[in-house]
Formats: C-alpha cells, structure tokens, sequence
C-alpha cells in the first residue's frame, strides 16, 4: 500500500494554516501531530460521505455529501463551494505548492439586480419510451460500443481518426479515383455517424478555405452530398445540419472569389448546390428545425437584397427552383416587379465595365424565366387536371352545361393573369417551354374572338387581294381586340379552287356567325395536311351549334410579295367516338391565330391551336408560332424553322390572351405527333403540298 | 502482545503458500523475539513497543530468519495442499483484521498485500488509521475487537490446525484464536476454495451453523377466499385470512399456479395468524379481485419470451432523484429528491386528485357507490404533485398496497407518512436518530420497515409513534430492507456485507448469508417467497434459498452497483438494474430447474453456487441514465425508471 493513499497533511501545510490563523510558532512535533490528525480526520468524513454518496445512488460525490459529514460530526459545514459539484477552480501560486481558490469580491448589487435570466430552465419531467418490445431493443451504435466496455472505444476512437484523416485528405488531394471512392464510401459507411461533428467541420471551414478553388468547393459540395446520402448518418437533432446547410448556401450564393474570373463555370457548381440543398431539406425537415421554413427565409431574404452581385441572386433563385414550384410562387414572383426592372437596368447598361455585370444579369434573367415557365407550366396543368378531368380517357365532351363553363372560366382567369403578368416580363420566351392548352370542348373564352369565316373557293389569283384586304382587317382586328379564336377546320388540301375552308364561328365573340363558305372577301388559302383518309365527305358537314367546341379559322393573311400565306390545318379523325352526332366530322383543330401587326410587312404567322386528336388531348395555347403537331399520324411536320425564325423580342405588347384558357405556347411542336396546324409563309412559287 | 503479533506473523505467512523471502524474515525476526521475551511480560512490552517508533520494530524483526524459515518448511511439506488451502486464506485476514489493533504500519504494510481482494474496502479503512488514539475512536476497530470473526472449518481442517500450533508451542496464537475468532466446526469434507470463495466476504466472518438453524415459513399466506367468478358479479369472500377452511366455492380454472395453492396447508407457510394483519376491507377485496384479473391476463415469459422494457427517464433532475418506487397497480411513480422534495407522477392518463374540503366533504352522499370518487377534487388534478417536509435528502420512499399512504425515510432521521388523498404529511416518526437508508411497506398494509446508518433495522406500523421491533445484529449500517410476501419476515442488507432475515414475531435474526463482497443495496423476494436475491456494490447478484440459507446462484454481469431488483409475477425472470446504465434480465426458471437438490445447509461443503453465464438473458442500455427503479406490472411488462445523468 502506497505511502500516499489518502490525503495527508504535510507539516508544512499545517504551518502555513497556523500562521494564517495567527500562530506563528509552532513547533515541528506540533504540527507532525497536528497533520497527522488533520489527515485521520478528513479520511473519516470522507469515508462517511461515500456513504451518502452511495445511498443517494451517484457516482459523483457532491460537496453537499461532504458538509453533511461534516455536520454528522458535529463539525461546522463548509459554505460556498455549491450543493450539486461544481469543479472548484484552484489556481496554483507561482511556485506551485499552494493552490487557493479564488475569492473575489462580488458587487452584490450587480448580481441581485441583474435582469439575466437563465433560459431554457427545465422543470423535473418524467419521459417515456420503449427500451424493448419483445426482448428486443431497437439497437444504437453507442450502446452497442459501451456494451463492450470503454477500451473497445478507445481503440475505435483512434482507428475513427485514422479514417478522417484518410478521407479528408484523398478528399482535398488531387487524384480524382481517390476521391471518387472517399465519397462513395462516406455515403455508405457506418462509422460516418461517430465521425460526423469532424466532416461537418471540415466542410465548413473547407468552403471558406478554398472559395477560390471550383474544383474542391466541388468535391466539397459531393462530400456533403455523400454525408446526406449516408443512412447511418442521423443529422438532426443536432447542429450538424445548420453547418452543413450554411457551407452549401455559402457556395450557392456566396460571390466566390473563384467567381470573379468569368472562365471559372460557378454556375454550376451553383446548380449543384441548389440541388443539393434542396435534397437536405426534403430529407430533413422537421417541424422541430424548422429547415424548410429557415431555408427559404434565407433564400428571400438573399433575393431582397439588391445590392448583392448577381451571382448571389442566381443562388437564391436556383435554390427557389430546386425547393419547389410554391416556393417560386410565393417568394420569387411577387418580387419580380422589383427585381426584374432592377435585372433589365443592367442588362441594358451597355457600358464597358459594365459587361460582366451584364453577363451574370442575363444568366439571372434567365434563370428566373425558367422559374416563371415552372410556374406557368404548373398553373397550366393544374387547371388542366381541374377543368378536364376526362382527358385522359378519350372523351370528347359534348360540352359543358354553361354555368361549369364560367367556373372553369373563373379558374382559368388566375392563369391567364399570372401568364399576362409574367408575359410583361417575359414576353414571348416565357411560352418557349410551354404546353399548349386545347379547351376546345370544355371551354370557351367567353371574350369575343375574332373569326373570319372561310369558306368557298379561293384562287390563286386573288390570293393577293385576299391578303391585302386581310391583312387590313386584321389590323383593325388586332386594335380591337385580339382573343382567343377557335376554329374548327374542316378542310382540305388546298388545291387551286378545291380548297375551301370551313370556319365556324366561335361561340360568345360576338361577332356574326357567317355562314359557311361566306369566303368573300376573307378567303384564304389554306394548305392543310389531311391524313389520307380524311375523306371529303367530312369535310361537307357542317357543324351546327356546338360550334363552341370548334375552332374557328382565323383569318390568313398572304402577302403576295413573301408568297402565299399557307394555312396548314391538319384534320383530326373524327374517332371521338363519344363526340355528339353532331361532330362526326373529324377535324376539330382549334387554331388560335394572332397576328402581328408589325409582322404585317414581314411575315404572317398564325397561330392555330388545334385540338388534340383522338389519342391526346393535349390543350395548349400558342400564342406565338409554335405549335405541336398533334398526332403523328396526322400530320407532317414541316419544318420548323420558319417557325423560329422571328426574333421573340419583337413581341406585341397585347397579350393574346384568350379568356381563360392561356397558357403558354409549347416548346417543341415537333415533340409529339398531334394534329398540327402549321403555318407556313411559301413563296409564290411553292407549290401546294 | 508481541508474541501474539509475531505468531499472527508466523501463522499467516506459514499458512501462506505464496509467501517470500521478506515475510519468512519477519517471522524469523518474530520468532526469535518472542525468545527471548517471557509471555507474561508480552502485553506490557508490545504497549511499550507501539510507542516506538518505526525504526526500532524494524531493527527488532530484521534478526531472526532461520527458524522460522524451518518450521514454514517443515509446515508446508508435512501437509496435504486441500486443507493447506482450506485454512491459510481464510485465517487470513480475520487474524490481520483483529490484531491490526496491536500492529503497526510497517505490519499493515507488510501483510496488507496478502489479503485477499474482497477486503480492500475494511483495508482501506484500517489504513486510515495510524494512531493508536484514532484506533479506539474507529468503529470499525471497535467491531473487530468487540466481535468475534466467524470462521467455518471441517474437523479435519481443525485438528490439524491444532496439532500444528501445538506444535510449534504458538500457544499464544491459540488463546487469540481462542479470543477473537470462533472457529466453527462442522463435519464433513473440507470445502474447495471456490465454495470458501463464495460464502466469504463478510466483515465478520461467515455464520455459523447455529445461525441458519431456525426454521423459516417462506411460504405465501392463504388468500383469502374471495369467490373471483369470471363473471362481472363480485361476490365478498368470508373474511379475511383467518379462515383455514377452504370449501371451495365455484372456482373456475386458476391459471396462476401461486393461486393454486390457496386450498391446500402449505406446510412451510406460516398461520395467517401468526401476526397480526389488517383485516381486508371491501376496497381491499375489489382490488384483489382487480388483481387476479389482471393476472389472468398475464403475459408468460420465458427465455424465449423475453418482457418488453418501458422506460421512464426523469429529466432535468439535476443529478437529484436519490430513490423511486412505483405502486403495485403500476399507476404511480414516486421519486424521492435530493433536495428533500418528494415527487409523484401518475402514469396512467387518471391524474392524481386531491381529496375535497372539508365543507365539500359534508355535502356529498356517503351512501353512494361512487363515494371514493366524489371524494375527490377534480379542480386540483394534475399529473404530479410535490410532498414536502423532509429536512434532507429523502433516500427511500414506498407505497402501501391500498395507494392510500406513501413512506419516505431521509437524511434528517425521521420516517414520514403521507396521505395520497389529500397530498399531506401525516405522521413523522423519529426513532432513528441517524440517517435512514432504506423504509418498506409491508405487502399486506398497516406495518413498515426501515434501517439506516445507525445499524439497526427497526419495525413500525402505522398507528404507533414508537417502533415495534429493533433488528440489532449488523455490523454496519443497514442500507436497505425488504418484507417477505408473507410480511411475517424482514431482510436488511448492510454494509457489512452480510444479508440477515428477521421474524417479525420474536425478532430474532433467522438467517445470516454471507457472500457479498460489498455493500448490499437492494433486496427482493421472488412471488413465491422461496428465494431473496439481493445485489449491491459487488456488481453481483445472489440468490438465497431461504430454506437453508445457502446462495443459489451467483448472477455476474453488472459492471456497476446494481441498485435495483425486481422478480416478474410469475416468478421465471428476475430484471436488475444498476449504475452501468444496463437493465438485466436473468433465467430463473432454469436456476430453480438446474439447483442442486443435494444440497444441505449441515453439510456446507455440498453448496454449489451456480455461476453460468447462460443465465442472462438480455442486456439493454440506456444512453447515461442509471436505473434505479424497476418494477413488472400485474401483466409482467416490466417498467425501469432512472435520471437522465448528461456528466
């Protein structure tokens, strides 16, 4: 048994008391005694506050065991060291032997007065839960390690930091194998949770580190995805997730130095990190963290600040996108009145210096068309999904009793005013991505519309004069009011004199039903496409009333000098078999056609919308000059050129905006094979197709 | 005295297989010594010699070597190892322990390390202790002088031992042997060194034969003849317990082979009379029946049908709660506080009620069925309610089986009663002027039990101010007690390391077990009364078969105190619970299965402690809560509860 097991009070120890107390000569025999004593006693009141110690069920001893010892013998407790164990703070003198608590004096006042209130004071609860059901307890990766008692631990605990080590370096390294197999293996590795207060620390402080450096705030931006995707890893609860969510919005808006550089691509890196970060907080967002809702806070508040550079803006609204479609809406587009105008004025600062600035201004412009086309695209197939419910089966409906017809014309009023808004900012490109609507047999704009009957014979010869005399009407057209037209086309290839168009009128425009083949003046020359079998036959029936459902043509206007205006309108089968008798006719393609006034000289375009054919419904609106071809079995398409060919930026300021039923044009007419009306300017000297 | 220390010397390491050069000095040294002293003069001497300092001890032992090297040789070779074995580690320590009165550091230091492990706490103590003023004021001195260390020997073991000290002419060593170790003789084989292993560790030694003579009803009381119908009608039995006869009514099938016995004179149960116990009131027999139906829908275990765990963790307690209990129905829980506060919580979605004003009280129709529950103040509920009184740390609280009152024993001393229904502080009793460690309702009402640091274990019942039995034996403080199902017995456990069983009629002490090798700390009975297992500081468990008074199994696996105990209601699965932040669970039914029945406490070498570690069960973890409470509902779901430690 060692000499110092217990405590023992040198002689020296208890001179120095004596002197402290006032007695400065005590012999050495004195203070030997004295010490030894002192030693004997304290091992006896420590021996009895083991004793409360143990009964109190604690490993700790706390001083009020101690005093309470010390009471037992009749000894007077010593005050101020706290009930429950507070580590007395002992300061050694310079020398080293004595070692004192400080004692301070403390202004009373302060501390009785002080307004500090401790937070987050718990009160004395009682929490349930289930150690095991059945014998068996859901298993934890610490219980399982002190299971095996502290030395297993300690081992892993150094064999962990290997392993850090390891990948933080192939990590940051420069060989890409090495890297690529840390990430795989931090997404699926199991010690990651042990791990994970040092990977999240070094991403951190990583992304601040190398802000200069696209490829590693990469590699870093792939190890936080890694750290995401790794199920063991249980983030929440603690503050990993802050951390880690704060290095990937450092990266998505942060101006990064390596940003100042255009060859360095951070957009992408960007993109990568929105993404990123909208995949955190899908996974996990509690209503205890609030992830979501702290998130696109951030987001906003990034987007309101327009003093920041325009990269930063190109985060926050990629992040908007990649969280979702309401988010766009609910932060994004109510700022746009602010932000665009703020955009454009940089976009148009022509000046010198200002050309990087523009350059990130148009890419922010652009992202945020994209987030707008979201939106529109979303609004289109919700009133879609809304107002036609029997579109996928292929139902022709008769036609709506009236008052459905208004609801749906309500309804589709939010997206026609979102689409004007937006179409303010946008213009014609918002219509790029688009899906075009076809309402034709659900609703009808209740605005008028503009409709030219078409009908009768039309030369070739006065094609010329029909087009000039066209042309003027609708000029006048266009003043008044443009809509949507619906037309319903029963045609047929144009041949010299053969060719005759049916126009129906469209219903609640107002304007007079001309009968059919009243072409006087209007007639038009109309290439059509018909599939072979569309027989004349078809063509002969009129529809009577349920005109709403049809489209009718719009005018066409030719210009002698860039040829025929051609009128391509592809007959849709007529195998809705569930359409009234009434429409057995086949085609019902639903053109809406806008003409541009300041195109007049150049190029006519019109824009038709078909309904969709037998196989889709596919219910688009184009105000532009794109449409898609509805059935491939129907339609050719031509080529589409023609189609792209006039700048979006001279775009009309009106809107088309047919009552209810806009939407915005589609991307690719050629992406599905639909009935198709297509226009398309030939020259003279094209011939018929 | 010198003599007397160095034949101690001589005994020890003569007896020591293991021992070197430097202890066959010091007996030579010795030896030669007490040569050239005359015996008489020995007492006189070694006082003189205990003033001495160290040097001069020292300078006397460092002589003579030879001799006593040859009489150690001549020792070891004349005797068969067995009963070598047999003797030498136990004689051990009780003659280091009793004369360590008469030595000096330098001999604590020099033979402390022969000691065996288990006695590390006692040598700590003694260490303390150098001087000679210190020694008589040290109670533990004191016990090793006053009392008498027990040892239990086969006669061979003894007559060898005696011839051998002939001898050599030690007869001073005889006459201590004589003075202050009482060897226990029994006849039979010597015992192996794990069996010694296994019953030692005791501060005084072993018991003696004597001491487990008495005969023990650990049998269960008959129940009461309640007619239980399986239909809804509730017939009251005849009265209470005092009925022996038992025409059996229409009884249906009692799934509960514990009921079973209910007809038949178990011949170890004791009289229902044998003690006076409240009769049963009519709350008393609807909860019984309650009771049995509850039972009926209990869940079996098994080792293949392990319990499911539900755990309460008390939060923010501030490393506070000292002690827990929960009632029998499992619908409360109570937490006796550091900081003198008792908390209790309901855990069902009832909450807990006080009783109305008195004013109210007047108004409302006695004659009511639902009296008890128009008693109740519906405005006052809540889920917790605090009791207040206690000047210190309450260490213990307890139910009583009607959840009328709870008992709560603390550091000031006293013993305080509250009244669950108005939430108030009834009764103080102050009998122990010490702080009291432990307070136990008993299973049938009316009686309690508590022990505390003053080491006695006292009985009271709830209408005398005075207790009416004192359980004096220990040794050292009693740090938890524990009621017999049958409530005719009380166990306490101390810190002497031994675990005693006292009829509450006479009470005497009918058991004494040794074998913990540290403080014990909780108790309990199986539902059958046969077995008690009691675990403490040691980390282990045993089980005693109260029979004989010997220990069944000795369950390791803890690696922390184990602070609490619980048997599941069928008996089959015992669940521990302790400081490694680890509930247990151990295969009673194979202990029971796999017991030896050849076993005779007359013939102590026949014990067979099973230690196989096949008898865990399972292990579950917390993440830092220690478990200090465990408990099986009626339906055998076991529930623990313990504070959230977070340092």
């Amino acid at each position: 048994m060692e000499e110092r097991m217990f405590a023992i009070v040198t002689k020296e120890s208890v001179r120095m008391m004596a002197e402290a107390a006032g007695y400065n000569n005590l012999s050495e025999d004195v203070a030997c005694i004295l010490g030894e004593d002192i030693s004997y006693r304290l091992r006896e009141v420590v021996m009895k506050s083991t004793g409360y110690m143990k009964n109190a069920k604690r490993r700790r001893m706390f001083p009020e065991d101690f005093n309470q010892a010390l009471r037992d013998s009749d000894v007077q407790p010593v005050f101020g060291c706290g009930v429950i164990a507070d580590a007395a703070p002992f300061r050694q003198t310079r020398e080293g032997d004595v070692h004192f608590v400080e004692d301070t004096d403390i202004t009373l006042n302060n501390v009785v007065y002080s307004s500090y209130i401790p937070k987050h004071l718990g009160h004395a609860s009682l929490k349930a839960h289930w150690m095991a059901v059945e014998g068996v307890q859901k298993l934890s990766s610490s219980a399982q390690q002190t299971s095996h008692g502290k030395p297993t631990k300690k081992l892993e605990a150094e064999e962990l930091m290997q392993f850090y080590n390891e990948i933080t370096k192939s990590l940051v390294g420069s060989n890409a194998a090495a890297v690529k197999l840390a990430l795989s293996d931090l997404s699926t590795n199991c010690c990651v949770p042990a791990l994970l207060s040092y990977f999240v620390n070094f991403v951190a402080n990583g992304v601040k580190a190398v802000s200069h450096d696209i490829s590693k705030l990469t590699v870093l931006m792939h190890t936080v995805d890694s750290l995401v995707q790794n199920p063991t890893a249980f983030m929440e609860p603690q503050p990993y997730l802050n951390l880690l969510v704060q290095s990937v919005e450092y990266c998505m808006l942060e101006p990064l130095a390596a940003s100042i550089n255009p060859q360095n691509d951070h957009w992408i890196l960007r993109d990568y990190a929105a993404r990123l970060l909208a995949a955190i907080v899908r996974r996990w967002n509690s209503p205890v963290n609030h992830l979501h809702s702290s998130t696109v806070a951030t987001l906003s508040e990034m987007l309101h600040d327009l003093s920041r550079p325009f990269c930063s803006l190109y985060g926050a609204v990629m992040g908007l996108i990649s969280l979702g479609c309401r988010e766009i809406e609910e932060v994004l587009l109510p700022h746009l009145p602010v932000l665009l105008p703020h955009l454009v004025a940089s976009m148009q600062d022509t000046s010198r210096g200002n050309s990087l600035i523009r350059a990130d201004a148009h890419k922010v412009h652009g992202i945020i068309l994209l987030a707008a086309q979201i939106v529109m695209r979303k609004k289109i197939k919700q009133f879609q999904n809304k107002h036609l419910p029997g579109k996928e089966s292929d139902d022709l409906h008769a036609g709506s009793s009236p008052g459905s017809r208004q609801s749906e014309a309500i309804g589709g009023q939010d997206v026609v005013r979102l689409y004007q808004q937006l179409y303010e900012y946008f213009g014609d490109s918002l219509s790029f991505t688009l899906p075009i609507m076809s309402l034709g047999d659900v609703f009808c704009g209740h605005v008028s519309e503009e409709v030219v009957n078409l009908g009768g014979q039309v030369s070739e010869a006065s094609g010329e004069m029909l087009l000039a005399d066209l042309m003027q009407q609708v000029q006048q057209e266009e003043v008044e009011r443009w809509q949507q037209r619906i037309f319903s086309v029963a045609h047929r290839h144009q041949h010299a004199g053969h060719s005759r168009m049916r126009a129906k009128q469209a219903l609640a425009s107002g304007q007079d039903e001309e009968p059919v083949g009243n072409l006087s003046e209007r007639e038009m020359t109309f290439s059509t496409h018909l599939k072979s079998d569309v027989s004349d036959d078809s063509d002969e029936e009129e529809h009577t009333d349920s005109f709403s459902e049809q489209l009718a043509v719009s005018s066409t206007i030719s210009d002698p000098s860039k040829g025929t205006l051609k009128l391509k309108i592809s007959k849709r089968q007529a195998q809705q078999g569930q359409a009234s008798p009434s429409q057995q006719s086949t085609v019902q393609p639903r053109l809406t056609l806008q003409i541009n006034k300041s195109w007049a000289e150049t190029d006519r375009h019109r824009h038709y919308r078909d309904t969709h054919d037998k196989h889709k419904r596919k219910h688009r609106q184009s105000y532009k000059s794109f449409h898609e071809p509805e059935s491939s079995e129907l339609v050719e398409n031509s080529d589409p050129e023609e189609y792209y060919s006039h700048p979006m930026s001279s775009l009309p300021s009106q809107i088309y905006s047919p009552g209810g039923e806009s939407s915005g044009s589609d991307s690719n007419p050629h992406k599905k094979g639909k009935l198709t009306l297509k226009l398309k300017v030939l020259s003279k000297e094209s011939a018929s197709e | 005295m010198a003599e007397n220390k160095a034949k101690i010397s001589s005994m020890e390491t003569s007896q020591d297989l293991k021992s070197d050069q430097n202890e066959k000095q010091t007996l030579l040294a010795v030896l030669q010594f007490l040569r050239e002293h005359n015996l008489q003069e020995t007492e006189a001497i070694l006082k003189k010699e205990t003033k001495l300092t160290d040097n001069d001890l020292q300078k006397e032992k460092a002589q003579p070597s030879s001799a006593v090297s040859h009489a150690l040789a001549a020792y070891k070779s004349a005797d068969d190892p067995s009963i070598y074995d047999d003797m030498s580690t136990r004689l051990n320590w009780p003659l280091f322990s009793t004369l360590f009165s008469y030595t000096s550091v330098k001999f604590f230091q020099k033979f402390s390390g022969d000691q065996e492990e288990y006695y590390a706490e006692d040598l700590a103590r003694l260490a303390a202790v150098q001087q000679r003023e210190h020694m008589e004021a040290d109670q533990m001195m004191e016990t090793f002088k006053s009392s008498r260390f027990v040892i239990r020997m086969s006669r061979d073991s003894y007559t060898h031992l005696k011839r051998h000290l002939q001898e050599r002419h030690l007869t001073l060593l005889i006459n201590m042997i004589q003075e202050h170790l009482f060897i226990d003789v029994f006849d039979g084989i010597p015992r192996n060194q794990e069996q010694i292993h296994a019953t030692g560790g005791a501060m005084l030694g072993e018991a003696d034969k004597e001491a487990n003579k008495a005969k023990v009803f650990y049998g269960l009381l008959k129940e009461p003849d309640l007619n239980i119908p399986l239909e809804e009608e509730d017939e009251g039995g005849d009265g209470d317990g005092g009925d022996a006869a038992n025409k059996s009514k229409k009884k249906k099938a009692k799934k509960d082979p514990l009921l079973m016995k209910k007809s038949k004179n178990d011949p170890n149960a004791p009289q229902p009379t044998r003690i006076p116990l409240p009769e049963l009131k009519d709350q008393d027999k609807i909860e019984k029946i309650t009771a049995y139906r509850e039972a009926l829908k209990r869940v079996k275990l098994s080792a293949e049908h392990l319990p499911s765990i539900c755990f309460y963790t008390f939060t923010n307690a501030c490393q506070g709660v000292t002690s827990v209990d929960f009632t029998n129905d499992s619908s409360m829980l109570a937490a006796g506080l550091q900081d003198s506060n008792i908390r209790v919580w309901s855990l069902t979605p009832r909450k807990l009620r006080s009783m109305k004003p008195q004013s109210d009280l007047e108004v409302i129709d006695k004659e009511a069925d639902d009296v008890l529950e128009r008693m109740m103040d519906d405005r006052t509920a809540t889920e917790t309610k605090v009791l207040t009184g206690h000047s210190g740390p309450v260490f213990a609280v307890s139910f009583s089986q009607d959840r009328t009152s709870l008992i709560s024993a603390s550091q000031d001393g006293t013993v305080r009663l509250w009244n669950l229904l108005t939430w108030a502080n009834i009764v103080c009793y102050k009998g122990h002027n010490f702080p009291v460690w432990d307070v136990k309702f008993s299973p049938h009402g009316h009686y309690f039990a508590s022990g505390g640091q003053d080491r006695t274990g006292r009985l009271w019942s709830t209408d005398h101010y005075q207790p009416l039995r004192m359980f004096v034996g220990h040794l050292s403080d009693v740090d938890c007690v524990q009621f017999h199902p049958n409530s005719n017995y009380v166990a306490t456990g101390s810190s002497d390391r031994t675990v005693r069983l006292w009829d509450v009629l006479s009470g005497s002490c009918v058991r004494v077990m040794t074998g913990h090798k540290g403080a014990v700390h909780c108790m309990t009975f199986s539902p059958d009364g046969k077995i008690l297992a009691s675990a403490g500081v040691d980390h282990m468990i045993i089980l005693w078969e109260l029979a004989s008074g010997m220990a069944l199994a000795h369950l390791k696996g803890h690696t922390s105190t184990v602070y609490s105990l619980c048997f599941s209601r069928d008996g089959t699965v015992l669940a521990s619970g302790g400081m490694d932040n680890s509930v247990r669970l151990w295969d009673m039914s194979r202990v029971i299965e796999e017991q030896d029945t050849d076993t005779d406490s007359n013939v102590p070498s026949s014990l067979h402690v099973n230690t196989s570690p096949d008898l865990l069960l399972g292990t579950y973890y917390t993440k830092s809560t220690p478990v200090l409470g465990l408990h099986f509902t009626r339906r055998n779901l076991l529930l623990g509860c313990g504070p959230l430690l977070l340092s």
